[in-house]
């Protein structure tokens, strides 16, 4: 493991008002392979950025422990720390040129000969595509530009281990996403360990190997985009990690291979997912991903109004009935939201509309969904 | 530029407000200066040359007043910017105890009439100092001269550096030195390569403001610079006051007009458009620790014996209010406050009516300009804010001068009268109204303006219900700071008191010549003691009214 975090805690005390004190962090445990990206991910005063700032050097623990590469360094400053952050305003020196940027770590290392810091900052910047910039002042970059000066010199230094402190929150959308990949393809090419700090779960989920999804300071979750998109472990992380329908069940069986629901006066099987059992008589909630949450008119929908393949569209079965009050035509998709009495509205998504007819509010449907992509979690 | 002229016109108010303005700024800021100028040239056979200059400069002793307010100014602007900045640079970026007491230690000093440490330092390093005598048993210590002034005029201006570099690195962003801190910069490397550079255009505006500061100085350099070492801002007094030279102290004045103005461009029109902005985002608003352990060391002692001094200084003003002959007989008594408000009752007096009198129309006066600057487009609006910040600026020596030759004949007859003094006021301190004025105005972004009319309401009513009651607050701290400014003023206003108009600095001054430290003592007291009650009231009132934003302010 690079990283290895241990029982991490840190309060930041309020000495005139001690009822004041914040737990940022609360004995938080992680573990970061070599090469492997892990994404923090939380709303705001989750405690990922005080994790990362530790991790830097820029925070002491109140407890627990950080090693870095079997080392211990949770009392190393940080500047002797084999670390490099990306900040999320960047940090460039205004002072200094795109090229003194990029050399402001190296000029620092008497073990690197001055031609080898050259050619070393030559292939950075030519890899960041900012070699005819080099002359340049930051203040005369666009973002995006001051983006890629900020990795660079991260980068460069070849750290043990990159950090990224909100890195793209400065960015417009679309340069969000283009800029996601160049950092992920970098951090790929140079094989450096990193630690990823966002609020964004969609940059998390295109960037990650693994995410961490934070809350309150303590850890809610940990895994690939896949588990926990899912199967999130609790209804924060459902909640927080993409869009969530939950449909309220009762639990009238359970066997091997999955469990028999009650729905309203509906039974639905939902084979099993994840680790958590249920016993007969346990309330569950059914996560829907909207995606998988389908719309058709209650008197026996026509086959393909879903927009299904066949062999999906055996699967789907019915779950609750309601009415179509809203539908939003987004050009890819539509969306459908649905009132079931006495239920939260659903949120359905519908790719390819034009292939199918588009339903109007009013209209009376019934829900469906595809049992084995469901997943249930514990009513709380 | 046409389109500029042709909205003046379209907009008769504007015009009018725009027109009045420059009137009076060409009647008293630039005619005064102009009559300095013009005074210093013409000889008394009506020619124009330089033969007063050369005359004055064939002496030695004016040579020398000249090398020495030079030097005296290279060296304090120096000193100070280096003690204003360990003391920003402690408070902003460090974490030694007492914070807040050097805050407050660094900013009382500004309050205080800007020629008291010179008494203090008197009483404490003077001939029967207290510090030389009875401490250090010195007999023959002679603080006059430029070591005395240096000292003096150090301790009085750190506190201008200190505040304008607070606000420098205040506002650099310190992720930046994380960042180089994170990249294996060491600590001192970081302050060397980052932290220094960076606030390197503010250390540069410091020092430049204390040049002009220390070279307009006049009441410590006639307490402490004693017959061997003159000054131009003395030399230029007792010219005209002393042996009725006015074309002389004309010429005086002139040679401190030259390097002043020109350490004032420099400052506003080069140095201060170098500041570093942060290039983008927020701030993370953490708090970056910059020093090791040696280095924090270090700051506390710096900061400490400055603390102390000052702290001694303030102790050594009021037990010399109530010592009956300091340095002989220091048992307690109210004499000096009996003399001080037997003799020196009108002069008391006097104060505060032209400082109560002068403060609101500066403040109003600024107020308009600032909004005329920060929100009108018209023809020379930037000569507009030029000239409207040069009586500040400049020495107040050559600006008193020029008040005597510009308004004692027709068709301003104003000598002696109680206008005089309070023009000089209005249009000297002013610029600090200006200042408060623009900084909130550029603060208010014009949608929030724009957001008012659309919802309705009208110019006027925009105006008294948004703009104003955000302005306010700016307003109200630029009326203090020149309060305090008019009540501690001395280097202009000396040519103009009269017997009928007596100033306190002014009287503090004449005692201190008198050999009367006590009385001086007391007299500092109770003008510290009127602007500490001043301050505290408006910012108690207006606190009130406007909640906590303007308690920061002042």
């Amino acid at each position: 493991m690079d990283i290895v975090i241990e029982g991490l805690t840190k309060v930041f005390a309020n000495r005139a008002d001690p009822s004041r004190s914040v737990t940022a962090v609360n004995n938080v445990s992680l573990s970061i392979a070599p090469g492997e990206l892990v994404t923090l991910l939380g709303p705001s005063g989750c405690g990922k950025t005080t994790i990362l700032r530790i991790v830097a050097g820029f925070e002491t623990p109140t407890a627990g422990r950080v090693l870095l590469g079997g080392k211990d360094i949770t009392h190393t400053p940080p500047n002797k720390r084999d670390t490099a952050l990306v900040f999320q305003n960047y940090a460039l020196f205004p002072h200094l040129t795109v090229w003194e940027n990029v050399m402001f770590g190296l000029k620092l290392r008497k073990d690197i000969p001055p031609a080898e810091q050259k050619s070393r900052a030559e292939k950075v910047l030519s890899q960041v595509g900012l070699s005819e910039m080099a002359q340049r002042s930051p203040d005369q970059l666009s973002g995006g530009q001051q983006q890629r000066v900020a990795l660079a010199r991260a980068i460069v230094n070849e750290p043990r281990v990159l950090l990224f402190d909100e890195p793209l929150s400065n960015l417009d959308a679309k340069l969000r996403e283009q800029m996601r990949l160049e950092i992920r393809a970098l951090q790929q090419r140079h094989g450096i360990t990193s630690l990823y700090v966002t609020h964004d779960q969609s940059e998390a989920m295109a960037i990650s190997d693994r995410i961490v999804i934070l809350k309150d300071g303590r850890i809610e979750q940990s895994g690939t985009p896949e588990e926990v998109y899912t199967r999130p472990a609790s209804h924060f992380v459902a909640d927080f990690i993409g869009r969530a329908n939950f449909v309220s069940a009762r639990v009238a069986g359970a066997g091997a291979g999955g469990y028999d629901l009650e729905v309203g006066d509906r039974t639905v099987f939902v084979p099993r997912t994840g680790e958590a059992a249920f016993g007969p008589g346990d309330f569950v909630d059914i996560l829907l991903r909207p995606e998988n949450t389908y719309v058709r008119p209650r008197s026996g929908g026509a086959p393909g109004q879903s927009g299904t393949s066949a062999s999906l569209e055996a699967e789907l079965a019915p779950v609750v009935d309601g009415r179509l009050v809203r539908r939003s035509f987004l050009g890819a998709v539509v969306e459908y939201e649905i009132e079931v009495p006495g239920h939260p509205r659903l949120l359905a998504e519908m790719a390819n509309p034009f292939a199918y007819g588009l339903l109007n509010p009013g209209d009376e449907v019934t829900v469906y969904f595809a049992p084995r992509v469901a997943h249930l979690l514990r009513r709380p | 530029m046409l389109a500029a002229w042709r909205r003046l016109v379209a907009e008769p108010p504007l015009l009018i407000a725009v027109l009045a303005v420059f009137a009076l700024l060409a009647l008293f800021v630039i005619y005064p200066i102009l009559k300095v100028v013009e005074v210093s040239l013409v000889q008394p056979d009506g020619s124009w040359s330089l033969a007063t200059f050369q005359n004055l400069f064939s002496s030695w002793y004016m040579r020398a007043a000249l090398t020495n307010t030079l030097v005296t100014a290279t060296i304090v602007a120096v000193l100070a910017t280096a003690i204003g900045f360990a003391f920003a640079f402690a408070v902003t970026r460090t974490d030694i105890p007492f914070k807040g007491l050097l805050n407050t230690i660094a900013i009382l000093p500004i309050i205080s009439p800007p020629f008291v440490w010179s008494v203090a330092i008197i009483m404490l390093f003077g001939r029967n100092g207290f510090v030389t005598s009875r401490l250090l048993g010195l007999y023959d210590f002679n603080i006059y001269g430029m070591h005395g002034l240096v000292f003096a005029q150090v301790v009085t201006f750190f506190p201008v550096a200190y505040m304008t570099l607070k606000g420098v690195l205040e506002s650099l962003d310190n992720s930046m030195e994380e960042a180089a801190l994170d990249l294996g910069a060491s600590r001192w490397q970081v302050f060397r390569q980052v932290t220094l550079p960076l606030a390197r255009p503010g250390l540069a505006s410091a020092a430049l403001i204390l040049f002009i500061e220390s070279m307009a100085d006049f009441g410590n350099p006639l307490i402490l610079s004693g017959s061997q070492f003159p000054t131009l801002a003395v030399q230029a007094y007792l010219q005209v006051t002393g042996m009725f030279d006015l074309r002389g102290g004309a010429a005086l004045a002139v040679a401190l007009l030259v390097p002043s103005l020109v350490a004032f461009v420099v400052q506003k029109y080069w140095v201060s458009r170098r500041r570093y902005v942060t290039v983008t985002g927020k701030p993370t608003g953490r708090r970056y620790i910059a020093v090791s352990t040696g280095a924090k060391a270090f700051l506390i002692v710096v900061t400490g014996l400055v603390s102390l001094l000052v702290i001694s200084f303030y102790v050594a003003i009021a037990v010399g209010a109530f010592a009956r002959l300091w340095g002989y007989d220091h048992s307690f008594t109210w004499r000096n406050f009996e003399y001080v408000f037997g003799v020196g009752r009108e002069a008391i007096l006097d104060t505060l009516v032209i400082a109560i009198g002068s403060t609101p129309v500066a403040g109003i006066l600024g107020m308009v300009i600032a909004f005329l600057v920060v929100r009108q487009r018209f023809p020379g609006r930037s000569a507009m804010e030029f000239i409207s910040l040069l009586d500040y600026a400049l020495p107040g020596t050559l600006i008193g001068i020029g008040y005597v030759l510009a308004f004692n004949t027709r068709p301003f007859v104003l000598t002696g009268t109680f206008a005089i003094i309070a023009l000089h006021f209005i249009f000297r301190y002013m610029p600090l109204g200006i200042q408060a004025g623009v900084a909130s105005l550029q603060q208010i972004h014009p949608s929030i303006e724009e957001a008012a009319i659309n919802l309705g309401a009208s110019t006027a009513e925009t105006f008294r219900k948004v703009t104003l009651p955000l302005v306010a607050p700016a307003f109200f701290s630029g009326l203090v700071f020149s309060f305090v400014r008019a009540m501690t003023a001395v280097s202009g206003a000396i040519f103009l008191v009269s017997a009928d108009w007596q100033l306190m600095t002014v009287q503090i001054l004449s005692q201190v010549g008198s050999g009367r430290l006590g009385a001086a003592a007391a007299f500092s007291m109770v003008l510290l003691a009127i602007i500490l009650l001043a301050t505290g009231t408006i910012r108690l009132v207006l606190g009130r009214a406007f909640g906590a934003a303007i308690q920061q302010r002042l």
